[in-house]
């Protein structure tokens, strides 16, 4: 699983509005990071394809991580 | 009850808002944007739904630009305060509600000059001339009603974002009495700040309210702080939208109760609604001028120029007095100032005040006929 850390909830579900329409699949994730509390979306594949489209719709990811690490 | 006073509060409600806002205190109990269990996720997932929708409702394509608010109110403030510095210019209409005109004061005592522009209601050539004229290089925003709360006239705001974008002075919009009734686009209109109650024309639960911003920038200065559920490490309120206007716990029963209320707004059509309560307030209007004793102060209302509110007095009564005696009747109707003082300045009613009679998708036309019934048989002193 792969977690890209997004700015707020409302960008978070933005982006997985944005990959549902695409097809990928994704799930909302609370993490505590460097920031402290955020939101992120988990992807279990297609993850330079899902940042790709958020790149190009403006939606900035913050980090992305793997596994169960934050 | 006859119940004329939806200018302050729509009632009855629809049966579907009731339902929503039990649904959010059993179903979806959970704090929104706080937990990641499925109950606080949903509900987390509820609030963005009802942002997106919004962001439909009123033609912004991103829903990161609408933020949830106690009231239209609060929403006024945060642009207000978010924005102004001292030394700035604001203009505002003669026709602001105190939402607007108190918090415009308050700059004024922190040194933002306040300039009240005259309006012509009727007159959208002469209103925006009189905007035009009070421009300075120093005005950094200007305010105006979308409709007046206590004459129910219908102010140019598309045309006035137009003149104001020619001066890169953005423009803030009061849609208290509009919202649900005219149609809004943010992105055709050109209105910048668009402030929304949910508890009026959207028929939402009181308490609840929306800022859409037409952009992202300019960036506001919070009005509160506190607590978004994200960034949480950082001592500063986050620069995003919409968490930086959202401090604290939202008020999940209002959201989803305002969504299904708007819901019940697009079900019926908000120019459909507009045109029938405008319809049925120019049939009381016909009534109310057969009655010697009444005095109306605005032309019959007509559509899309007017909104369904009207005010006027009964010769012989203090306002007051006769929306007492037609309380006890079984009408119910709003005596005073209705909070603009402007407005009943611009009339000449200032001292006396107005009953006002107001009208939503729930007023029949035997209401209205015998609402007009009851004031034609108050009595003397």
């Amino acid at each position: 699983m792969t977690f890209l850390t997004l700015g707020s909830a409302t960008a978070a579900q933005r982006a997985k509005a944005l990959l549902s329409r695409r097809g990928i699949r994704s799930q909302l994730r609370r993490r505590t990071g460097p920031q402290g509390c955020q939101w992120s979306l988990a992807l279990p594949g297609r993850v330079a394809e899902a940042r790709a489209l958020l790149a190009q719709a403006g939606i900035p990811v913050e980090a992305v991580s793997a596994g169960g690490r934050p | 009850m006859i119940y004329l006073d939806n200018a302050a509060t729509t009632y009855p409600k629809p049966p579907r808002v009731r339902q929503a806002v039990g649904e959010a205190l059993t179903a979806l109990g959970a704090n929104p944007g706080r937990g990641g269990y499925p109950m606080a996720v949903a509900a987390t997932q509820a609030v963005y739904r009802c942002r997106e929708e919004a962001a439909a409702f009123f033609g912004l394509a991103d829903p990161a630009c609408v933020s949830f608010q106690p009231g239209c109110t609060q929403a006024v403030n945060q642009v207000l305060h978010g924005l102004l510095n001292p030394g700035d210019h604001l203009l505002i209409s003669d026709l602001e509600h105190n939402a607007v005109l108190r918090p415009a004061n308050a700059l004024a005592a922190r040194g933002v000059a306040v300039t009240v522009v005259p309006t012509v209601p009727g007159d959208g050539d002469a209103t925006l001339d009189a905007f035009r004229k009070a421009l300075r290089p120093t005005t950094r925003l200007a305010v105006c009603t979308q409709a007046s709360n206590v004459w129910g006239f219908r102010l140019p705001v598309e045309r006035l974002a137009a003149l104001l974008h020619q001066y890169n002075v953005p423009l803030c919009v009061d849609a208290a009495q509009s919202a649900g009734l005219v149609p809004i686009d943010l992105e055709a209109s050109g209105i910048d700040f668009l402030c929304v109650p949910g508890h009026k024309g959207l028929y939402g639960p009181m308490g609840v309210g929306l800022l859409l911003c037409r952009q992202p920038e300019p960036l506001l200065r919070s009005l509160i702080q506190g607590g978004t559920g994200t960034r949480s490490r950082r001592g500063e309120q986050p620069a995003e939208l919409p968490e930086r206007y959202e401090a604290g716990t939202l008020n999940l029963p209002g959201i989803l109760g305002l969504q299904a209320g708007a819901a019940f707004v697009r079900s019926q059509g908000p120019e459909t609604l507009w045109r029938r309560e405008t319809e049925l307030t120019a049939r009381l209007w016909d009534r109310l001028r057969a009655l010697p004793r009444v005095r109306l102060f605005t032309p019959r209302p007509a559509w899309p120029e007017a909104l369904p509110v009207l005010s006027f007095t009964v010769e012989g009564l203090s306002c007051e007095e006769a929306a007492h005696r037609l309380g006890q009747k079984g009408l119910a109707l709003r005596a005073g100032l209705h909070c603009a003082p402007l407005a009943h300045e611009k009339l000449g009613t200032l001292e006396t005040g107005t009953l006002r009679a107001s009208l939503s998708a729930f007023t029949r036309r035997e209401e209205v006929d015998a609402a007009a019934r009851l004031i034609g048989s108050l009595g003397g002193k």
